[in-house]
């Protein structure tokens, strides 16, 4: 007999994680919004977003048949999360996208010279390095996350999906 | 009026409380377990899914988690509520308290490494004078890590090495990748031990899988779920433990239950929490204090493996990793430190993109490189367990069942910085000659309570005027309290300490049950 068995036997079993296997609800398919719509811009401006949208372009483009930050739809996204994320973190990426949109009028190597430091624990010194080092990132993870990743790479590698281990709610 | 009294009431039941289980109903014992989360099944509370159907990406709800960097929106739901389990710190010392509420607790994530003491740990002032040995010495303990280890089915490989004794191991005879073979040679010649990583094996290595289920079956165990313990119940003219008051953790109702001894296993914090606010086993003034962890520097060393580069990484060529225990003053003094640090090391990973000054077509080309080309150490060091560092009441805030919470101060000090910085040293030395690319390398520590090894605040003493529990982990104040979680710890090492934890109150559940049968309880 199941260890556990006993254990569930004498005490019941957790009943949301119990119902929703066995509702067979995971048997009708469901597909989030996201996948049918365009996120609404909510933290930046119409003006700021396109900004925002061609710095994600410039940091992680599509290549070699992987998807890009535009394809994945990550600025989308990251307006989205900006938009419910602390206070420090909107303010770095307001203020590091006004110095983007200046310093991107010398070219887009100029604008993103300071990536080019080494890296650090601490991250790099200015708050523009900072925004700059934080987007790279954020794009890079948006994309890689995105559905538009999965299904294009799952050709290639299985891990591509990103599967996990989803914990349901408790009570 | 409580309706029975139990033999003995069981406060958690993760590693130590359900192993005082365990040990007590297999012995007759009456026990009535506590716990202030729900029983789920981690077969059925989880379902696969893909990080692109989470609403977040896997980035997780901004801010729900401030303090636990583990927590990711896959298993979110897994660990305690911040906002309902609040804590409070001084804001210039970030303590991140990192809870999970479920029966089973912390077992049922823990990373499984399963490491002895030595008398390094529990003789520590005699090696060099700091602080206090363990009223207890490692022969008191090997009986008893012999019978845990068969229990958690730890795989190891025998050693002979002092410092991290061996034990009763599932050999592990895995063979090494040529990367790793590189790296295990270039510390032979330096004289840094290495081995296999020792871990608790099986698909599912928790209390609540390997301890819970045979204390039930006994029928000698009632477990109740949901119960957020407030405070332990004493009889004023005796001092004895009588039992405790509890709060149902969904509808707040208050009951009260009575029990002839109390073992206090609710996790090294939150036991220290229940004592101060009960107002017991503190005549010595020192609950609460000498509260200690380990400091990690997550990878202090991220490198590349040139010839693994490119998509040319093998299994043969790399993966794998393995441990390197403690090797500074042991024979040799260290100059600028006393104790020691352990690494973690593994090959086969990928680094990441902030590892990179690229950006673009250049990043993606950088990533390709590399990918499964990383060779990475993290240091795990001892802390010294200082008075200064130490938890109070915080009178002016309650959690969600309106149970005071702790403040918590603690501080990594000079000894603890000089530790990290040689670890970041010996660790690019041992890379580059190995031949390994070094991508980054840093000694900074993640902030105190991370690592989730939180020890002290309730340590065992030969002295109680200096300490809280005796040699069996029995409350030097209250003859039928036990506390065999990791509060009582006197020092730490830079093992992982569950596989002590479960020693400990294995032979401290023993021990109540002969002293209860003698009367002397």
């Amino acid at each position: 007999m199941n260890r556990r068995a006993i254990l569930y036997s004498m005490l019941g079993l957790a009943p949301v994680a119990k119902a929703w296997q066995e509702s067979g609800g995971a048997a009708i398919p469901a597909t989030l919004g996201e996948a049918v719509a365009m996120g609404l811009p909510r933290f930046f401006t119409a003006a700021e977003f396109a900004v925002f949208a061609e710095l994600g372009a410039a940091l992680i483009p599509a290549y070699d048949g992987r998807p890009g930050a535009i394809e994945a739809e990550a600025a989308e996204f990251l307006d989205f999360l900006l938009g419910q994320s602390p206070a420090d973190a909107q303010t770095l990426y307001k203020q590091g996208l006004a110095t983007f949109q200046l310093r991107r009028k010398a070219g887009m190597a100029a604008a993103l010279e300071e990536l080019s430091k080494p890296w650090s624990y601490a991250g790099p010194k200015t708050a523009y390095g900072k925004f700059l080092a934080a987007a790279k990132v954020a794009f890079y993870q948006a994309t890689v996350n995105s559905r538009q990743w999965a299904e294009a790479m799952s050709a290639r590698s299985r891990a591509a999906a990103g599967v996990g281990s989803y914990w349901l709610p408790v009570e | 009026m409580a309706k029975t009294e139990y033999d003995v009431l069981i406060i958690g039941s993760g590693a130590s409380g359900g192993m005082a289980a365990h040990t007590l109903t297999k012995l007759g014992v009456k026990c009535l377990m506590l716990d202030a989360g729900p029983l789920i099944d981690p077969d059925r509370q989880r379902v696969l899914k893909p990080v692109a159907d989470l609403p977040y990406r896997g980035f997780g709800k901004p801010g729900r988690f401030p303090h636990v960097t583990q927590a990711n929106e896959f298993n979110a739901n897994m660990w305690a509520d911040e906002k309902l389990n609040p804590y409070t710190y001084d804001p210039a010392d970030p303590y991140y308290w990192v809870r999970i509420r479920l029966v089973g607790g912390k077992t049922l994530a823990w990373g499984r490494a399963s490491w002895r003491l030595s008398n390094y740990e529990f003789k520590c002032k005699d090696h060099d004078g700091f602080g206090e040995n363990w009223p207890i010495s490692y022969d008191d303990l090997a009986p008893f890590y012999d019978r845990v280890e068969p229990m958690f089915r730890v795989s190891g490989r025998k050693e002979g090495f002092e410092q991290i004794p061996d034990g009763v191991f599932l050999p592990d005879e895995s063979r090494d990748s040529e990367t790793v073979t590189r790296f295990l040679a270039t510390c032979r010649k330096h004289g840094v031990p290495t081995t296999k990583q020792r871990r608790s094996t099986g698909t599912l290595a928790s209390s609540l899988n390997l301890l819970l289920p045979d204390a039930l079956a006994t029928g000698n165990l009632t477990l109740v779920p949901n119960a957020v313990v407030r405070e332990i119940t004493k009889d004023r003219k005796t001092g004895r433990a009588t039992g405790a008051h509890f709060i149902d953790r969904v509808s707040k109702r208050e009951f009260e239950v009575k029990a002839k001894a109390v073992v206090l296993g609710a996790s090294c914090l939150e036991s220290t929490r229940i004592l101060l606010n009960s107002g017991l086993a503190n005549s010595s003034g020192v609950l609460g204090h000498y509260l200690f962890d380990q400091f990690y520097v997550k990878n202090v060393v991220q490198a590349v493996v040139p010839e693994a580069k490119a998509g040319k990484g093998g299994r043969n060529r790399i993966g794998g990793g393995g441990y390197v225990p403690r090797f500074r003053n042991l024979k040799e003094k260290s100059k600028d430190f006393i104790r020691g640090y352990a690494y973690d090391f593994g090959s086969g990973n990928s680094p990441g993109p902030q590892y990179f000054s690229s950006y673009g077509e250049k990043l993606w080309k950088d990533l390709a490189e590399t990918q499964g080309a990383g060779f990475s150490l993290t240091t795990m060091g001892e802390v010294l367990p200082r008075y200064e560092s130490a938890v109070r009441i915080n009178r002016q805030k309650t959690d969600h069942w309106g149970i005071p919470v702790l403040h918590i101060n603690q501080k990594y000090t000079a000894n603890e910085t000089a530790m990290a910085k040689d670890s970041m040293q010996t660790a690019e030395e041992l890379c580059r000659e190995s031949g390994f690319e070094i991508l980054s390398k840093h000694w900074e520590f993640v902030p105190p309570g991370e690592s989730i090894h939180e020890l002290g605040t309730c340590r065992m003493g030969a002295n109680p005027k200096t300490s809280v529990l005796n040699g069996y982990n029995q409350a030097h104040d209250v003859r039928n309290l036990f506390v065999v979680d990791g509060s009582a710890f006197v020092s730490g090492g830079a093992q992982n300490p569950t596989l002590t934890i479960l020693a400990l109150a294995l032979r401290a559940s023993e021990y109540l049950v002969g002293e209860s049968r003698k009367g002397n309880l």
